[in-house]
């Protein structure tokens, strides 16, 4: 370690962040190396090092021998005052190598409010933000994730975007870098029109953007021949086949996700339509049992994690959960070994699904509602009723499960007050459960209320959002009707869920923004202690930036999305079809047991239709493509 | 009944690691012995616990050359084979120097330590003469009383450090650098840490050295004025 380093460590909270000496570490010697990766999180530590996604990249970029990843999270304020004070950039954990000195660094863009971290991560590796002012020696700088599906805030700031899983499109990237650098011209321009030709990398300095006196986008206009008017996502048709992490790093301090993860499956199609993961991720692609025993044996055995999570969208929708949970309980039961199951879906099945998993230790079980009528659970297409959300509650607490945390959203398209208070009489009712013996009840239900934000590329893209005071008005609605004294209202800020709108659907006109913002100190505004309103609305006042026009703002369906040319697979008509569908409260069933709903996902991505109902339901007429 | 098996071993906590929490240091202990195949007994009741502890909880940002921790495995091991395969699933900076089996009747290794010796390397200002310091350095310990302030869990709380050492020594070497012995009593009357007593001397001598680097140089069995090492007493 850097005697820097040792000096100031001592002085900050949590110095285990910046070690980089974990277990399963890769530390690789800069010079023997073709290509370096920097996989830089905009979040802290603990959060940084429960993503899956990271893991994966790591794995794969170090199997290579000629390059080396390295990993770079953003420091706490106590840890960025001190590299400041004495002028030490900002390195990569492993060997405390400069961010500067990587040839690429790949941020992983997982949430809106990690944008400020972007800009401060850079600025602290002494890269000039701006990818327009990066010189022969700076490092490309880009960018992958969810968010990555409308860059456009950050594309001042990107030298390349890319669209969807990165298992193979890194490696493309790395060889495609490494015959660059080999070659020698040092022409940066080069270097990306080679890599605007890879299938789902998005060069946003390649594209004009004009816009009309009303300030909507009228056209986005590739400025070079034989870069693709539309970039599609990249998916890994096979997940069997995928390179996954069996041998991933090993925190010491205690991070969000403290466990060993497989994944069961990637995709969701159940078609909740606020859900951007949900429409992003698709198609359904499951990885098989066997493979999935295999994985986890290795896992385990490198790990020696004492907690195996079975993770995906809706883990309980894996086809053989019940075989799956079966298989570790007899090999991994006698070694004590934990099982949990995020992302259960609302039934008696997922919770009898826990029940098995959990054990003697009962910790509160999670379910998400998301809407509080069952007019409203179908316009958002959250297709489950009331009866499964009492059943699941009564097998959970017939299992031992005392404490409940329930997930609601409000500010949901066509949201009435008659709604929202049905949020507080579904808590209430469900803390009143008992065993049929009535010997066990509930102990307490936490009602965890969180503010809509529409999201790109999902059917209530074109929704305006519902303002703040509004937002705390149907708060304090459900928080006056509450009486038992054991169901505890959580809500959330409206005011980071309304910057969080304004860059969901933001436009490039936002970099400025997001500068002035970081000028003026902010930065991880994802952690309340650190969200500055007043230092946003005075860099929307510098900026001359009108916020509703982002947030606040209904769309016409003929409008030119800042995304549109962004593409997950997904036919912008089925998007509008399924808004239309939820206005009307229809719901919209999952492709996977019903028939096709013709998202346009599986023709676009060349990817077999696969339903799980059988031949029958194979869509008869597919909708043209785009 | 089973009668399980209980091994004390001794570990070193290196640099690599020093700013390894208790906790988190404790935690990967338990993930080494899961890889290592050694899996431990647990405890009984509702929320079951592996059975493994430390002697004393090293402060953050300290190294050691002599840790103490309890083991109950779930099967038994020839202590030396557990050794040997711990080490190897050790992460750097983690090392079993040596090991062995007490009876299961022995009593807790925390209640048995009572007395922690530190090394402390620190660097005076220049200005400082060494006859000044050296003085000032015998003064401070010579006072009967030095209080402190401490926030403790039931409150503020006032200790007095000079009653927790047991006995000290400081050299002077070249360059100004002070070498500093410090045995610290542990135990019933609360710990002290060897960082706030060296505040307390800069206090005492109104000027600040720096760069102090602390290390724990070993726990020990104080009895009857004798240091014995945990390991070398026969249960």
């Amino acid at each position: 370690m850097k005697p820097e380093l040792e000096e100031i460590l001592p002085q900050v909270s949590k110095p285990t962040r910046y070690l980089g000496m974990e277990w399963n570490v890769i530390k690789k010697d800069h010079r023997q190396i073709a290509v370096s990766f920097a996989l830089a999180f905009p979040d802290v530590y603990e959060v940084g090092m429960s993503h899956l996604g990271s893991k994966i990249l790591y794995h794969i970029i170090n199997k290579r021998e000629d390059a080396v990843a390295e990993r770079v999270f953003a420091p706490w304020t106590d840890m960025e005052a001190k590299l400041r004070e004495i002028s030490f950039p900002l390195f990569g954990l492993e060997t405390g190598t400069p961010l500067a000195d990587f040839d690429m660094i790949g941020f992983s863009l997982q949430y809106e409010l990690t944008y400020t971290n972007v800009l401060n991560m850079l600025s602290l590796g002494n890269i000039p933000p701006s990818q327009a002012k990066r010189g022969p020696g700076d490092p490309f700088v880009i960018a992958g994730g969810p968010c990555a599906f409308n860059p456009e805030p950050l594309a001042d700031f990107l030298d390349l975007v890319v669209l969807g899983e990165g298992e193979e499109v890194i490696g493309e990237l790395l060889t495609l870098l490494k015959d660059w650098k080999e070659e020698g011209s040092g022409n940066r321009r080069e270097f990306l029109l080679a890599a605007a030709q890879i299938p789902g990398v998005y060069v946003p300095s390649f594209y004009r953007i004009d816009y009309g006196d009303d300030g909507l986008v009228l056209n986005v206009e590739p400025l070079v021949a034989g870069i693709p008017r539309r970039v599609e996502k990249r998916v890994v048709a096979d997940l069997n086949e995928a390179d996954y992490p069996t041998a991933p790093i090993v925190p010491y301090m205690d991070v969000v996700h403290d466990r060993a993860m497989i994944e069961l499956f990637r995709g969701c199609v159940r078609g909740c339509r606020f859900c951007q993961a949900g429409m992003i991720y698709r198609p359904v692609r499951e990885r098989s049992l066997e493979k999935n025993l295999a994985l986890t044996k290795e896992l385990l055995q490198s790990t020696g994690y004492p907690e195996l999570s079975l993770t995906s969208l809706s883990s309980s929708d894996y086809s053989r959960i019940r075989e799956l949970i079966g298989h570790l309980k007899a090999h991994y039961g006698e070694g004590g070994l934990r099982m949990s199951l995020p992302s259960l879906r609302v039934d008696s099945f997922s919770v009898n699904l826990a029940r098995e998993t959990e054990g003697l230790r009962k910790s509160s079980l999670t379910l998400a509602p998301e809407a509080g009528s069952q007019r409203l659970r179908n316009v958002i297409n959250k297709n489950i009723s009331e009866d499964d959300i009492q059943e699941a509650v009564n097998s959970a607490v017939a299992g031992g499960w005392d404490a409940f945390k329930l997930y609601f959203m409000i500010g949901l398209p066509t949201e009435k007050d008659e709604d929202i208070v049905e949020i507080a009489r579904m808590a209430e009712g469900l803390v009143k459960t008992r065993t049929p013996k009535g010997n066990r009840g509930v102990r307490r239900v936490t009602v965890s209320i969180a503010n809509f934000v529409p999201k790109p590329h999902t059917p209530f893209q074109w929704v305006s959002q519902v303002g703040a005071e509004e937002l705390l008005r149907r708060q304090e609605l459900i928080r006056g009707r509450i009486k038992d004294r054991r169901v505890i209202i959580t809500g959330h800020h409206p005011d980071s869920s309304l910057l969080e709108g304004i860059f969901s659907r933001g436009d490039r006109r936002l970099g400025k923004l997001l500068l002035a913002a970081w000028r003026l100190g902010c930065r991880l505004d994802g952690w309340r202690e650190h969200f500055r309103w007043d230092k946003w609305q005075e860099a929307l006042t510098l900026t001359g930036i009108d916020p509703a026009f982002y947030n606040r703002r209904q769309r016409s369906p003929e409008e030119v999305l800042p995304w549109d040319h962004l593409s997950p697979g997904l036919d912008k008509g089925f998007l509008w079809q399924e808004y239309e569908r939820a206005l009307a409260g229809e719901i919209t069933p999952d492709c996977s047991f019903s028939s096709c709903s013709q998202c346009g996902v599986c023709p676009t991505l060349e990817l077999p239709i696969r339903l799980r109902g059988g031949d029958d339901n194979f869509p008869k007429i597919m909708g043209p493509v785009d | 009944m089973i009668i399980f098996q209980k091994l004390w071993a001794q570990l070193i906590k290196g640099p690599e690691v020093r700013f390894i929490s208790h906790l988190d240091l404790l935690r990967a202990m338990e993930k080494a012995l899961r890889r290592a195949g050694l899996p431990l007994s647990f405890t009984r009741g509702y929320n079951p616990r592996p059975r493994i502890s430390f002697a004393s909880a090293l402060p953050v940002g300290m190294t050691s050359c002599g840790e103490y921790v309890e083991f109950i495995p779930k099967n038994p091991h020839q202590p030396e084979e557990f050794k040997e395969q711990l080490n190897k699933q050790l992460p750097t900076g983690l090392k079993i120097v040596a090991i062995k089996e007490v009876a299961y009747a022995a009593p807790a290794l925390m209640a048995l330590i009572n007395l922690a010796r530190y090394k402390i390397s620190f660097r005076l200002p220049p200005e400082i003469k060494a006859r000044v310091f050296l003085a000032t350095w015998r003064d401070f310990y010579q006072q009967e009383e030095v209080k402190v302030c401490r926030q403790t869990k039931k409150g503020m709380r006032t200790f007095n450090l000079i009653s927790h050492v047991h006995d000290q020594r400081v050299y002077l070497e070249g360059d100004n650098t002070a070498l500093a012995y410090i045995d610290l009593h542990l135990g019933s009357r609360g710990n002290i840490r060897p960082g706030e007593l060296l505040q307390a001397f800069w206090d005492f001598a109104g000027y600040e050295g720096c760069q102090p680097v602390i290390q724990r140089k070993g726990l020990f069995i104080l009895q009857d004025d004798c240091l014995l090492s945990p390991l070398k007493i026969e249960f």
